[in-house]
């Protein structure tokens, strides 16, 4: 097997560290060779807050990984997240030189480059610039416009921009930890890589992936990107109101809630009791179902009402047509497919990654979806610089890069 | 009210700019207006200093001094009875009325619970109202170890200034201890808080009379201050360079007093002021505005002022909380025992409370004896809504609960900290 074949996706999660490292084949499929991980400790809301014990927790990934794919780890692609993160929609305008008339790459490039002059905060940095739609002369729905004739070349951009300090610091843990890191990607944009198929994109889906510490989201409407954000709460979030509601340690709070917890209210009978063993620390007591569930079914409940709520603003649901596809570690929370599905009024479908090959028990859990996702955009975004290596850097398809150094 | 036409202020015109007098009364009140004399303020405000302590005053560098009461105190102080504060100030009405001669603005400085200030300030405040100033009072309020009498003596004084100020901004002394390090020197937590009092005065005084596109006028002062036992919250912020906008506002929600925003929260209105040189960007405006915005619902007065001698840029964020959102305030005294709960209560009720048992009225019983978050939802259930309640005037304490999130970066949407757990916000019932 060729190395420069090998991908590596890094996503540093506030629940855990993942590495996965994946092999690109020729006919654009992917196959898993193996999954390191490691238990998160200094990242909250996805982002890193204990900046040595980050390090330590990504050195751990890495070794993991590298030992069950038996493989060296030389680079990764990171997912990135976080409160920081937003984006928005703009359009850019070139005019194409009465004498060429034909579109090239380079008028490519200008019509993104004018897109992004728009006002973003100056701390931030462009992460993304994701091609909606072109339109040459006024005319719609062009796919790829180069060899166009035209006087006029405009596209629809979804820009998604974060602030850079934050972003650094995710790149320097890696980089500490002693990886090179090739491109970042934002978690959403990742997941929807593999739990989303083209015809999916095209009829219009929403992803909505529920990690630890950050709800990501990302909207196809007509196949193209029309929307995505980031909301600052995740599991974790449900763990704490537990801990404090149940007056129970954050430990035991995590395990009822994967163990014992649903955010249906309904499911719990009057009276029916879960009893917690003592634990060194902890003496024991009993609580009542019902009480968990209120619990959880009021911070789900709100969590998606305000996902709804941003994506309401900026697309017509109605155009969702392929549903609500769940993912991340969150999203194996009993009834919460059903909340989202109350709440969102559209099919909720809990998904994990799919089209890939290699262990089952790694694609089939929602868990690995956004670093499995990271690699499928890796394996992309490489065949996408292969076919345009001779128009130089077009990128028609899909995405623009941004160096790191 | 005092309403200043803006047909009346030339875009450079100091000449019409209203005049401000800055009152100190009481010791705390001169130490004021000694620490805006030296901060360079005496030529824009007209600073005065009154007591009857003639000690205080011989040591005051303020421009205008007026001792009071000579013959009731002998100048010696009121020894902190209020009713000799108060007869001293009403002998000296002549004086007082001649310094308050020609000012629009009258901005009263008290330390309120002890004598001159709770006794002088607010007949001072009856008398500028008199000559057709617009009256506003800032004034600090006892520490909680001052004893109960201080307290009472402070908010008599608060209700009585509360019929002359059109405007009133409250500091409390113990949130204004918390700004200095638990250690720290006495005196380095009076001119903490000093220095709070000072730059809210600068700022107030740079707002109205900076020349600006968008002129802050006293009727947005008063929108803003016009409740009074409300606590104000100010923070201020600076900042030069290609990222000032952003690097001044957040400097000033970082104030110790907005504790990074969340106590604009309950806000029903704030100020934001932005003074900068000319060529302030509309960008630079987006910003600030956005960024406040994000932490409050309330309405946002926002005035600008334009000076090509401002070396920097800086934001004024002026607010008061209290008065205006009795829903958050903490229910720390027990339900009245026998308040029924209206049929109609249930039935109008929202979807959040669609758990709640039919037996509402037994409920709260036993919710509050496993659960002690359960006062939120005891007065829920008693129909809060609707029921006239007693106004809290304590702080809000937050009985929580952050938990895990305590020092993390807040997750701020809508004003509201998401951090707290959903169920207490919503105040649903645990049984």
């Amino acid at each position: 097997m060729a190395k420069d074949r090998l991908l590596v996706g890094l996503e540093i999660g506030t629940f855990k560290v993942c590495a996965v490292v994946a092999e690109a084949r020729p006919d654009g499929s992917l196959r898993i060779l193996g999954v390191g991980e490691s238990k998160s400790v200094g990242i909250r809301k996805g982002e890193i807050v204990d900046f040595n014990n980050a390090i330590q927790c990504v050195r751990d990934a890495i070794a993991d990984a590298e030992e069950k794919a038996d493989a060296e780890i030389e680079s990764v692609w990171a997912a990135v997240t976080g409160a920081h993160i937003q984006s928005f929609n703009n359009r850019g305008v070139t005019p194409i030189p009465e004498d060429r008339g034909e579109i090239d790459g380079e008028d490519i490039r200008d019509v993104e480059a004018s897109a992004k002059e728009v006002n973003i905060p100056d701390q931030n940095w462009f992460i993304h610039t994701i091609t909606q739609h072109y339109y040459v002369d006024n005319q719609e729905g062009v796919v790829n416009p180069i060899g166009m004739v035209g006087h006029k070349l405009e596209a629809d951009y979804h820009i998604v921009h974060g602030v850079k300090t934050r972003i650094q610091n995710t790149l320097r843990c890696i980089k500490e930890a002693g990886v090179e890191v090739e491109e970042v990607v934002i978690n959403s944009v990742a997941s929807a890589q593999v739990v989303l198929d083209q015809h999916q994109k095209d009829l219009g889906a929403i992803v909505l992936d529920i990690g630890g510490g950050t709800t990501d989201y990302l909207v196809y409407i007509d196949g193209a990107v029309q929307h995505s954000g980031v909301l600052a709460i995740g599991g974790d979030h449900i763990t704490n109101d537990i801990s404090i509601g149940l007056r129970i340690p954050i430990a035991r709070a995590e395990r009822l809630k994967i163990e014992e917890g649903s955010a249906n209210p309904d499911e719990a009978q009057p009276g029916d009791t879960i009893i917690l063993k003592n634990d060194s620390g902890f003496s024991g007591c009993e609580i009542e179902r019902a009480n968990l569930n209120r619990i959880i079914h009021a911070r789900v409940r709100e969590l998606l009402e305000l996902v709804r709520k941003d994506i309401a603003a900026h697309c017509d649901l109605d155009l969702v047509r392929s549903g609500v596809m769940l993912t991340g570690g969150c999203s194996r929370l009993r009834g919460l497919a059903q909340v989202a599905g109350e709440v969102f009024d559209h099919p909720v479908h809990s998904v994990a990654a799919q089209e890939v090959t290699g262990p089952t028990s790694v694609f089939q859990n929602p868990q690995y979806a956004t670093a499995i996702g990271v690699v499928k955009y890796a394996q992309l975004m490489q065949v996408e610089q292969e076919t345009s290596s001779f128009f130089g850097k077009i990128l028609g398809g899909l995405f623009s890069r941004r160096s790191h150094s | 009210m005092l309403e200043i036409p803006r047909t009346l202020l030339t875009d450079d015109g100091a000449a019409s700019a209203p005049r401000i007098l800055v009152a100190g009364i009481g010791n705390a009140g001169v130490a004021l207006v000694d620490r805006l004399t030296l901060a360079g303020f005496g030529n824009a405000l007209d600073l005065l200093a009154i007591n009857t302590d003639s000690v205080s005053l011989g040591s005051s560098v303020a421009g205008k001094k007026i001792l009071l009461g000579s013959k009731t105190a002998r100048g010696l102080g009121t020894g902190g009875d209020p009713e000799v504060g108060a007869e001293a100030a009403e002998e000296a009405e002549p004086e007082l009325t001649a310094a308050l001669q020609g000012a629009h603005i009258v901005i009263i400085c008290a330390g309120l619970g002890g004598g001159v200030g709770s006794g002088a300030a607010p007949v001072f405040a009856e008398f500028a109202k008199k000559q057709g100033a617009l009256v506003v009072t800032l004034a600090t309020l006892p520490f909680s170890f001052e004893g109960r009498r201080r307290l009472q003596q402070a908010a008599d004084a608060q209700a009585e200034l509360a019929k002359s100020a059109d405007a009133f901004l409250t500091f409390e002394n113990d949130r204004m201890a918390e700004l200095s390090e638990p250690l720290a020197g006495v005196h380095d937590t009076f001119a903490a808080s000093d220095q709070v009092l000072a730059e809210t005065i600068g700022a107030i005084a740079r707002l109205t009379l900076t020349p600006g596109p968008i002129r802050v006028t006293p009727a947005d002062l008063l929108a803003v201050f016009r409740r009074s036992g409300s606590t104000s919250l100010f923070g201020f912020g600076e900042a030069t360079g290609g990222n000032r906008a952003n690097e001044a506002v957040e400097r000033a929600l970082k104030s110790p007093l907005l504790a990074r925003g969340k106590s604009l929260a309950d806000t029903h209105a704030a100020l934001v002021h932005i003074s900068a040189t000319p060529d302030l960007h509309i960008a630079e405006i987006r910003v600030i505005m956005e960024a406040v915005s994000r932490h409050t619902d309330g309405h946002l007065h926002l005035g600008i002022g334009l000076d090509p001698s401002y070396s920097s840029l800086g934001v004024s964020i002026l607010a008061a909380t209290g008065g205006a959102a009795p829903v958050r305030a903490p229910v720390r005294q027990q339900r009245p025992a026998a308040a029924p709960v209206p049929e109609s209560e249930e039935a109008t009720s929202e979807p959040a409370e669609e758990f709640e048992p039919a037996d509402a009225e037994t409920a709260p019983a036993k919710a509050s004896e496993l659960f002690d978050t359960s006062p939120y939802a005891v007065a829920k259930a008693a129909g809060a809504k609707r029921q006239p309640k007693p106004e809290q005037k304590t702080l809000r304490l937050d009985p929580v609960a952050r938990g895990r999130f305590e020092k993390s970066e807040p997750t701020i949407v809508g004003g509201e900290d998401l951090d707290v757990p959903t169920f207490l916000r919503q105040k649903i019932k645990l049984r």
